[in-house]
């Protein structure tokens, strides 16, 4: 009986659980002035963990780390390069610098026929939509 | 009137009434006549009946506490018959003791607590790198398979392993005294787990670098995974998306290599993840 109870629980938290995350996440509005670019990495590179792209939060080699870069970012549109960086957006909302040679125009691997639109999403952020 | 119950029924003295002039035993001898049939009972059984631990056996001791978890007690088993065993963590999960079965699995290898001190030594916690060698390998030391040069209980590429190693060894030089030196290295779970540890580590800062304060082993699975360029996308996508819709670089047969099909969702995939290593899934990786 205890059992019984248990799954009960088990299968309503479930449940519930699923229903909270059925609000997912969608596009919003498009973000004018920016575009979906591809790191100018192989597949291969992709994957490769030692193999990373650095966010600059400067124009600038000196300037402090600010995350990885990921494969698709979201950069200004027309390409807003400075002293060699490009300027994107990442997706916590806050400005970043990459360098410009290691971005290349968007084109997905997976599915050649997807599209990409940088957009503000429902959650605030920035992202794709 | 009611039928008696057995428990109710009077107890009936079963045999031969004593007989005359037969001496009864002194309590003393009584006493060793029984513990003779007890013990003899005792080895008959223990021949012809198998016993096994029902519930949770004998524990290594918990050094290595899970982040973010109540403790608890562990009992341990008493023999009884045979039921059947608790599985390798592919079900469901999220019971307490699926909390602790990705390091318990990786403790009861003979470099476990070698690779839960390396993991710690450079600030990741034990349960984080114990999910890791769980989902790559059963925590199994893997030998390369073809070509590719991915290999070992944390199933690092040589590339990985060399930069995240020397990462690691820079932060601690102290560390290289207990490693396996070289690429030989890839091939001792407990210098791999070094190298790994500094993966999932970097895989945490980037993360927190992309607003994600506290990585969980959920948050930096796609990292370890897929690659650094796909980490923080993953950890930050919605359930619905499509993995390939994240994985985007990634060709589509590379994709069903990993068990991803155009309509895998990324909730799926995580749960996935769950299902194999239960709420660890949702422990920080960074050691508080």
């Amino acid at each position: 009986m205890n059992k019984l109870k248990m799954t009960m629980a088990s299968l309503l938290l479930v449940a519930a659980t699923g229903n909270a995350q059925a609000e997912y996440l969608k596009a919003v509005k498009p973000l004018d002035g920016y575009a979906c670019m591809d790191l100018n990495l192989t597949e291969a590179q992709l994957r490769d963990n030692s193999v990373t792209v650095p966010i600059l939060t400067g124009p600038s080699s000196d300037a402090p780390w600010g995350g990885n870069a990921s494969a698709i970012v979201i950069a200004r549109a027309p390409l807003h390069v400075v002293n060699g960086y490009a300027e994107i957006l990442k997706l916590d909302g806050q400005p970043g610098w990459i360098a410009a040679n290691k971005l290349k125009p968007y084109a997905s691997v997976s599915n050649p026929n997807a599209h990409c639109t940088p957009s503000m999403m429902s959650n605030g952020r920035p992202g794709f939509g | 009137m009611p039928t008696p119950t057995h428990s109710s029924r009077p107890r009936v003295a079963m045999g031969h009434p004593p007989l005359a002039g037969r001496r009864r035993l002194s309590p003393t001898a009584s006493t060793a006549l029984f513990a003779l049939g007890f013990i003899a009972t005792g080895l008959a059984r223990a021949q012809a009946v198998p016993q096994t631990i029902q519930g949770v056996p004998e524990q290594v001791t918990p050094t290595y506490l899970e982040t973010g978890l109540p403790t608890f007690t562990i009992a341990p088993g008493t023999p009884t018959s045979a039921s059947t065993g608790t599985g390798s963590g592919s079900g469901s999960g999220g019971t307490s003791g699926g909390d602790r079965q990705a390091l318990g699995t990786m403790l009861s290898r003979t470099w476990g607590d070698q690779a839960a001190n390396n993991a710690q030594a450079i600030g990741v916690s034990a349960s984080a790198i114990a999910a890791t060698c769980v989902l790559e390998s059963g925590c199994q030391n893997v030998a390369a398979n073809g070509s590719g040069s991915v290999s070992g209980a944390f199933q690092m590429t040589n590339a990985t392993y060399n930069a995240d190693l020397a990462a690691a060894l820079a932060s601690d030089p102290s560390l290289s005294s207990d490693i396996t030196q070289g690429l030989a290295g890839k091939m001792d779970p407990a210098t791999e787990a070094l190298a790994a540890a500094q993966d999932l580590k970097n895989a945490a800062q980037s993360l927190q670098a992309a607003n994600i304060p506290d990585p969980t082993v959920l948050d930096v699975r796609g990292y370890y995974n897929f690659g650094a360029s796909y980490g923080s996308a993953l950890a930050q996508a919605s359930d619905d998306q499509s993995m390939a819709s994240i994985l985007q670089g990634t060709s589509p047969a590379t994709l069903a290599a990993n068990g991803i099909t155009a309509t895998t969702t990324v909730g799926q995939w995580r749960q996935g993840i769950v299902n194999k290593i239960g709420t660890t899934a949702y422990t920080s990786v960074l050691a508080g």
